[in-house]
């Protein structure tokens, strides 16, 4: 009975030290997945970061080649992370950075990113520089054409005021021809004349915009028939929905001193028939569904012009001068063109919304 | 027939002989078991330590506006840009926006506060030696003082440390890529197997690594 029970008990020990045994193994297996789980859960995170960062890059060269719209989404993917990024401007408004509310106060763009990767979803966010704005409105000269002229063409200073854009070759024989900015085409360039800032040949195209005459002439505040003549006008003051605009069902003259900021809409041809000035501090738009030409005695227009068709200054043996900016589907030149960007709606977004430009407007 | 139950010495010898065994068969298992038990979970805190560290250079380094090395190496010393939000609450920003805006539209960044990563001694403080790595930050570009060093990066609940196993860093700047390389090695001697009069070197735990930052352009 004696030697059963010794037996006994070296049986149990020998249990109790397999149990163990099996114990700690389970241990080891249990702690060897938690811990891989782990690993792969923060390479996991190591790569969305960097496939983040990717995306990030990605906006700063939307920017500077200026084809961001704000706001925009854009959805890319980085290796094998599916990105979906929400840009929003903040250049004057409090964003939430991952909880703390901040206000930058410099024109910027909000990143809120939306990753997945292998099932799990990440939120990331940055703020960047806001870059260039991808609207025609960012140009001295905007030529949705080609252009081959033995004109003069110049533009403003160096940086916004002078930078000239044209879908299309360019051609400028004339040497006297000076573009003070950056002269960018989609196609190739031959200039006789100087380029001050950089020359890009064959870019990527912006989208020119085309304006629906009823979304103007919804919100006109004065509607005016055909073949009106606006010499001059006193814009009241702005409202929510912008400053006042102008409809014309027809074909408009224009000229004239013009008080406050506002909008003329001509659904038809515009003829520019003399100067155009406007009170400090004041913007005027002109936007032509159809061609915009301008007489002889129109050589100094301050408003920024929209022509759906043909741009052309007939021939007064004079240079016309533009300080606001040229959006044209095509430019004719007989006269010599300098324009000058007034860089207003870029340094302020609100402005171009409120001053209706097409393609920023509604 | 009673005395023809008891056990012989044989059977005795050998019953004994065959506990022996078992037991200790069972308890070297036992044994070696708990020490690679030990052992992986030292690995994996050394490997987790290594790359929380990591993690953070490389955080810090992305948010730079410049970054240059100091006393060989085996210092980093990082311009932060000056305007950012702390989005942790540990005291330090940690995510930052521009300030201005360059001709082009690009966000651009004055330099706020230094941040330095370096080796030092248990106490935390510059040039005091080395064996840990450490972080700190101040709102200007002179040399770090105790004072300036970050205990929510060196400590848990600002006494137990987070990162003992990490014995050292080196870096690299590349300013005309504006890159920094970095190397991190930790160390541990849990599980090193060991027998009198020597020691087998090959199996030190001992793990690197190195990763190369883009700073901010």
């Amino acid at each position: 009975m004696e030697e059963l029970k010794r037996r006994g008990s070296v049986a149990l020990i020998a249990l109790i030290m397999v149990v163990a045994t099996a114990a700690v193994a389970l241990a080891m297996v249990s702690l060897s997945g938690s811990v891989r789980t782990k690993q792969i859960r923060l390479q996991d995170r190591r790569m969305v970061q960097d496939a983040f960062d990717g995306g990030v890059d990605y906006v700063h060269d939307m920017a500077e080649r200026g084809v961001l719209r704000l706001p925009q989404t854009v959805n890319l993917t980085v290796g094998n992370v599916q990105e979906s990024l929400a840009l929003t401007d903040v250049s004057s408004v409090a964003v939430s950075l991952l909880g703390v509310s901040v206000t930058v106060g410099t024109p910027s763009i909000s990143i809120n990113g939306t990753l997945t990767y292998r099932g799990e979803t990440y939120r990331m966010q940055q703020i960047i520089g806001r870059g260039l704005l991808s609207t025609v409105w960012q140009y001295a000269i905007y030529d949705d054409s080609s252009i081959s002229t033995l004109s003069t063409v110049s533009t403003g200073s160096s940086g916004y005021q002078g930078d000239a854009w044209f879908n299309g070759s360019v051609t400028l024989l004339n040497g006297s021809s000076h573009i003070r900015g950056n002269l960018t085409s989609t196609g190739l360039i031959v200039d006789l004349g100087a380029v001050d800032g950089v020359e890009t040949t064959n870019s990527p195209s912006i989208t020119f915009p085309n304006p629906s005459n009823s979304t103007y002439s919804a919100a006109a505040t004065v509607s005016l028939p055909n073949n009106s003549v606006i010499h001059g006008y006193s814009f009241s003051a702005a409202t929510a929905t912008g400053y006042p605009l102008i409809y014309c069902s027809g074909a408009a003259t224009i000229s004239g001193n013009f008080t406050g900021s506002g909008v003329i809409f001509v659904d038809g041809a515009v003829t520019i028939d003399g100067n155009i000035a406007t009170s400090v501090g004041s913007h005027l738009v002109i936007i032509g569904n159809a061609n915009v030409s301008l007489s002889s005695s129109a050589t100094s227009l301050y408003a920024y012009i929209y022509c759906g068709g043909t741009f052309s200054t007939g021939n007064a043996g004079t240079t016309r001068s533009i300080i606001g900016g040229l959006v044209a589907s095509k430019i004719t030149l007989v006269d010599g063109l300098s324009s000058s960007f007034d860089s207003l709606v870029v340094s302020n977004p609100s402005e171009a919304y409120n001053l209706k430009l097409p393609g920023v407007w509604p | 027939m009673t005395r023809s139950r008891a056990f012989t010495m044989i059977e005795l010898v050998l019953t004994v002989s065959l506990t022996v065994i078992v037991l200790v068969a069972v308890s070297g298992t036992y044994v070696f078991a708990s020490v690679r038990l030990s052992d992986a979970y030292t690995k994996s805190s050394l490997y987790d330590q290594i790359g929380g560290i990591a993690d953070r250079i490389q955080a810090t380094v992305r948010n730079a506006d410049t970054c240059a090395t100091r006393d060989g190496g085996s210092t980093l010393v990082c311009g932060m840009p000056i305007d950012g939000v702390d989005t942790d609450g540990d005291g330090y920003k940690d995510m930052y926006y521009p300030d201005g805006v360059d001709s082009q539209g690009n966000g651009t960044y004055t330099i706020g506060d230094s941040v330095w990563f370096y080796n030092a001694d248990l106490t935390g403080v510059y040039g005091s030696g080395s064996g840990y790595v450490w972080r700190a930050e101040r709102s200007n570009s002179a040399t770090v003082a105790a004072g300036d060093i970050d205990r929510s990066f060196a400590y848990y609940e600002n006494r137990i440390l987070r990162y003992p196993l990490v014995n050292s860093v080196t870096f690299t700047v590349n300013l005309a890529a504006k890159t920094v390389t970095f190397t991190i090695t930790g160390s541990t001697r849990i599980g090193e197997e060991t027998s009198a009069g020597a020691t087998d070197a090959t199996n030190s735990r001992t793990l690197s690594l190195t990763r190369t930052v883009e700073w901010r352009n």
